[in-house]
């Protein structure tokens, strides 16, 4: 098992939070992540899990590798920190830096941010998804996310022809 | 990830898979609320995609959720040709570019000409109100083909459309007569009806445009000029008390929560220049804002300006004169200039005004 200490993400937040209750999180690679309790709680589901008297030492996160968790931690971490200042630009601008990532690490953050239900992350992937669909055609949306074109080419036509304007 | 890595990637096809695969899988939710994002042109794009998003963004939910989300998304409809081709032409300030969009839905019910729009009157959100060859008064959200063709307005002498508001669920379209005093009846799209609703003992030339704030519309008046408030909900009709600024061609609207006016300064009957000017009611003054910079208007006026048009949204607006196809637009926010690219339509011999502004919804409230 690997040691936590080394690929925690470096501590950003005040020195005051040192203090306060700690949490360990595990991930599917069996990295331990000790984290401030006000940071997991971002996540809905550890919030459900602490409310629920969830005794164990470490919470295990079956679905997230510990790149991406710690990629997930440094989101959170940032936003409580963000949600004691309140200063949406310096936010826009962080949020529009860490979510500047690949395809494929995306999905990965997408999924992370649906299984451990923390909204501000998902609304924020979604959205960098959505920023990429935009300005595509639909036949290159079906290669980028693989999917199957079951609209018969009268449909198509149908569709284009309502909303032709859409379509230029 | 680990249902991931126990699938078996397809031979041969790698790159495909790392982009495609992964993606295929995701939770339906998931691309809702991906879709829920995007602005309503490249949406509406998207229902060719697939058969489950086709139906998705065409749900009752999807559509009610989508709402909900804020798109600034934009289109100033400034022209267009009611005769021959049947379409608008609307410019979207965030990708810069015109499109076209049919007006036809509007008559398809109807084989005869008479049905076609003569000219768009007012708008606000995503609906216009315009009128038909028939003199119909007809609103329409252009951008998902709905329209309704309302009853005629109670009798009253040469009433004309002011102003429509929109809300989450339903409309209203504000119509006035000013021949001996100003009466005024209202449309509600739940009622379905005309209604009178309030009269002020006052007499001018005509009406200028209104603006919306608080459930107040606000109504420039001409000859003489003052400022008028319409409260929505009782039906009354006050005069503001403040002195408006000696302009022309002035329009009315709402820029962050203040009534802002925009007009043209003469001087010795010549047009010197454009500017702004918010309304602070407390001391009951117009504040001038700023001025267009002398080469915009030099450049727009070309020498021999007149009269110009005023459409906003949003804090955008666009400065328009007739026989010019030169189209002004200024970001009152972000305080820029610019020119709009080239109108599809052509020059402006070849289309009409239109003159509207409209923040596209997918909902049908018409």
């Amino acid at each position: 098992m690997a040691s936590s200490s080394s690929s925690l993400p470096s501590p950003s937040s005040s020195s005051s939070s040192s203090s306060s209750k700690k949490l360990v999180l595990r991930s599917s690679d069996e990295k331990h992540f000790e984290v401030d309790e006000a940071v997991a709680l971002q996540s809905e589901m550890i919030k459900q899990m602490v409310e629920d008297g969830f005794g164990g030492d470490v919470i295990p996160l079956l679905n997230v590798s510990s790149n991406i968790l710690s990629k997930v931690i440094d989101y959170c971490k940032k936003h409580v920190d963000f949600d004691s200042k309140k200063k949406m630009d310096d936010r826009r601008r962080w949020d529009a830096e860490y979510i500047d990532v690949g395809v494929d690490e995306l999905y990965h953050l997408i999924m992370a941010a649906n299984y451990r239900n923390i909204k501000g992350l998902l609304d924020l992937t979604c959205q960098k998804v959505a920023d990429t669909i935009k300005g595509k055609k639909p036949k290159q949306i079906r290669i980028i996310f693989n999917i199957k074109n079951d609209v018969t080419p009268e449909g198509e036509q149908k569709i284009r022809k309502e909303h032709s304007w859409a379509f230029e | 990830m680990e249902n991931e890595s126990s699938l078996k990637k397809p031979e041969g096809d790698r790159e495909n898979f790392e982009f495609g695969f992964a993606w295929h899988v995701l939770p339906f939710h998931i691309w809702e609320t991906i879709l829920l994002f995007l602005p309503i042109s490249n949406l509406l794009r998207m229902k060719s995609v697939c058969k489950a998003w086709r139906s998705l963004i065409e749900s009752q939910p999807f559509i009610a959720a989508y709402r909900l989300v804020s798109h600034n998304d934009l289109y100033f409809v400034l022209f267009a040709d009611f005769v021959n081709r049947n379409v608008a032409a609307a410019y979207n300030p965030t990708e810069d570019k015109w499109v076209l969009i049919s007006l036809s839905h509007i008559s398809s019910s109807c084989p005869s000409t008479c049905c076609k729009l003569r000219r768009a009157l007012i708008s606000d959100g995503s609906l216009v109100v315009a009128e038909d060859r028939k003199g119909s008064i007809v609103v329409s959200n252009i951008f998902t083909r709905a329209y309704r063709v309302l009853p005629p307005m109670l009798p009253s002498i040469w009433p004309y459309a002011l102003a429509v508001i929109e809300g989450n669920s339903s409309y209203q379209v504000v119509s006035v007569s000013t021949a001996d005093r100003v009466f005024s009846q209202v449309y509600d799209s739940r009622t379905e009806r005309w209604e009178e609703k309030g009269e002020f003992d006052g007499r001018f030339a005509m009406l200028g445009n209104a603006a919306y704030l608080d459930g107040f519309l606000f109504c420039l008046t001409h000859s003489p000029d003052k400022l008028l408030a319409f409260e929505l909900e009782r039906g009354r009709w006050n005069l503001v008390d403040v002195v408006m600024p000696p302009l022309v061609c002035s329009y009315i609207f709402v820029h962050q929560g203040a009534l802002t006016l925009v007009g043209g300064v003469e001087e010795l009957g010549v047009l010197k220049k454009i500017g702004f000017w918010e309304l602070d009611r407390l001391a009951k003054q117009w504040h001038p804002i700023c001025f267009m910079p002398d080469h915009l208007f030099y450049k727009f006026g070309n020498g021999n300006l007149n009269h110009f048009t005023t459409v906003d949204r949003c804090g955008k607006i666009c400065f328009c004169r007739s026989m010019s196809s030169l189209v002004l637009m200024y970001d009152l926010s972000e305080n820029r200039w610019w020119w709009l690219p080239p109108c599809p339509l052509g020059s402006c011999l070849k289309h009409e005004w239109f003159g509207q502004a409209l923040e596209p919804r997918i909902n049908v409230l018409v």
